[in-house]
């Protein structure tokens, strides 16, 4: 039954989702194209010239910000509609478990904001790309990369990197989960339903900002008393573990409260 | 025989208001018992129980022998009295969708159904009227050869015409060993299909008797013992 | 002649009476096959279960009786036929006679409307 749920999940988003990505991939090459087009890289810029490098930059920046924000709330919406809106008394009503609806539309979820974070990538790799502009930032990679082999090996470098994608993916499907999670635990209010969502969202960044700042200060306090225990290696599996263990605790709360406490009144 | 519902000492509280008091219920198998009471009186609360979606305050719920999940689901053809189908669907995918969620899903009823009722399964359901809504709603729950069907308000929407052919598809559509809960205003349109009726006042089972016991004893039809009975 | 039913009385009583006209009528012939349980409750628009119970009531005054593996068939016993006929025509009677006695018509007057009745027509 997860299976047709998850497929019927895709139906109801695809549209939407994949447009979001084709125009962030869309803007990425527009914008590679243009600032090819501009020539950017001469030594001297006219005045001309650098207002639209700065404009088009901002606003490119401000269409890739809106557009990932666009399929959040999008997929929250979703979410809510399809759970707790009267669609839920269908949703609810189908022969499946409570954990089996509800998963799938986490799975289904954690899916797409996957694809929206690898187009968000690609449309800035495009946009480096096909330009041909910004050498000094691709110099700086490429200098950053080596030095980092030098220092720990190449096999290192490489599941750093990995490990250091890994962790971008999963702090966005982390954000992802956590919208869900306040939605499912704000059902728990008997009235004000979104509002207990909003609350239960901001107690829990508090918590996780507790969390994350006692995390890095005691990193740093233990890399001033022996700076040989602090490696690049192990402050990104520590991120790691955590959004691991963010995702994990999310959808678990979410899971466990609907098989509880769910009340469609 | 085994009851196909069977509900215990049923009571939900919401937020200290006591929408449903220690209500006991069996309805056997075959039977079409009208759910009436005025509006509080807690109708889609045991409703919404019944299917799942509210969690009681205590007491048990037993659909065909089984607790409320994913089994009891199975069994129950439930029509809320809201629409609940995606409104950027078209008939015909909301039929599709039936086919592959619920196993007793008859397709070729639900296309018999929508021709009778002049509906075109290529719309989509966001152009259609709020009133052929409904009748989409209840075609895909009349459609299912389920046990148990709940209906919360099914005729409220719809116009008389429509309303005499739904109730006739009631009757005709369901099988002798399955029950019929259906949950109404319009007692005077639905008691001749009726063969109980259950009255709910502030969250009890105020009686539970066979429609024609109640008109030959009151000498009343159901519609005006109710009248007299609510009376403001 | 289509089902209707009173907001008043039982409705199994309202069906018998029905399906009692239907068979001195003549719509129903003696031993035709009735239309099943489901059939008359369809058409009736009423609970199948209180369209079973008007039948049991007519089978169990012999007018109807049911073959296990058949259905339901009327009697071919026309006498009997013949009887209930009468019998409702005779309460019919009644009724009408008191009736006119509320309006204030002695015997005699009730049959001298009744006969102007039929020569105007």
């Amino acid at each position: 039954m997860l299976g047709t749920l998850i497929k019927y999940e895709f139906k109801a988003t695809w549209m939407i989702m994949t447009l979001i990505c084709g125009v962030l991939i869309g803007a990425g090459v527009v914008a590679g194209l243009v600032g090819n087009f501009l020539n950017l890289n001469s030594p001297t810029l006219t005045d001309m010239q650098e207002l639209l490098l700065t404009f088009g930059v901002i606003g490119y920046a401000m269409l890739v910000s809106s557009l990932s924000m666009l399929s959040a709330v999008f997929l929250f919406v979703h979410y809510y509609r399809s759970l707790y809106t009267p669609q839920g008394y269908l949703s609810f009503t189908l022969p499946a478990s409570i954990t089996e609806v509800v998963s799938s539309r986490i799975i289904v979820g954690c899916i797409w904001t996957l694809a929206s974070t690898l187009a968000t990538f690609f449309s800035v790799s495009f946009t480096f790309m096909l330009s041909g502009n910004f050498k000094e930032i691709v110099t700086f990679i490429d200098e950053a990369y080596a030095t980092i082999i030098e220092e720990v090996g190449a096999a290192s470098t490489n599941l750093i990197i990995f490990e250091f994608i890994l962790v971008f993916i999963l702090s966005s499907i982390s954000k992802m989960l956590m919208y869900d999670y306040s939605i499912t635990v704000g059902q728990l209010w008997s009235k004000h339903k979104i509002l207990g969502a909003v609350i239960c969202y901001f107690a829990t960044q508090f918590v996780m900002g507790i969390i994350s700042f006692t995390g890095h200060f005691g990193l740093m306090f233990a890399a001033f008393e022996s700076s040989m225990n602090f490696t690049m290696r192990g402050w990104i599996t520590k991120n790691l573990l955590y959004s691991v263990f963010l995702c994990v605790a999310f959808y678990g709360v979410a899971i466990f409260v609907s098989n509880k406490k769910l009340n469609l009144d | 025989m085994n009851n196909l519902l069977e509900i215990q000492g049923l009571s939900k509280t919401y937020d200290r208001v006591q929408a449903l008091t220690n209500v006991n219920l069996s309805i056997g198998p075959g039977h079409i018992t009208g759910l009436l009471g005025p509006n509080g009186s807690g109708k889609t609360t045991l409703i919404k129980i019944i299917c799942g979606l509210l969690q009681p305050t205590s007491g048990a719920v037993y659909v065909d022998g089984m607790p409320i999940g994913t089994e009891s689901k199975k069994v129950i053809s439930y029509l809320p009295d809201q629409t609940y189908l995606n409104d950027n669907m078209t008939v015909e995918a909301t039929i599709t969708m039936f086919r592959d969620f619920y196993a007793d899903f008859d397709m070729n009823r639900a296309y018999n159904m929508l021709t009778n009722l002049g509906i075109n399964p290529k719309f989509k359901l966001k152009t259609l009227s709020k009133g052929t809504k409904e009748k989409v709603q209840l075609i895909l729950v009349m459609s299912r050869r389920a046990k148990l069907y709940i209906l919360d308000e099914p005729i409220a929407g719809v116009d008389p015409a429509a309303r005499d052919y739904i109730l006739r598809t009631i009757i005709g559509n369901y099988d002798p060993s399955a029950s019929i809960l259906i949950s109404t205003h319009l007692i005077a349109d639905v008691e001749r299909i009726l063969d109980e009726a259950i009255f709910l006042q502030y969250g009890n089972v105020r009686l539970y008797q066979p429609i024609d016991t109640i008109r030959s004893e009151t000498g009343k039809s159901v519609d005006e013992l109710f009248r007299e009975v609510y009376r403001c | 002649m289509p089902w209707i039913l009173n907001a008043s009385g039982p409705i199994f009583v309202q069906l018998i009476e029905h399906l009692q006209n239907n068979i001195v009528s003549g719509k129903y012939d003696p031993g035709q096959k009735l239309p099943s349980v489901r059939d008359l409750a369809f058409d009736a628009g009423v609970n199948p279960n209180t369209m079973q119970r008007a039948l049991s009531e007519l089978e169990s005054t012999g007018l109807v009786h049911s073959e296990t593996t058949s259905g339901r068939f009327i009697t071919e016993d026309k006498k009997m036929i013949d009887e209930l006929r009468a019998s409702l025509a005779d309460s019919l009677k009644q009724e009408f006679f008191i009736n006119m006695g509320k309006l204030g018509f002695s015997e005699k007057e009730i049959l001298q409307f009744v006969n102007q009745n039929s020569t105007a027509k």
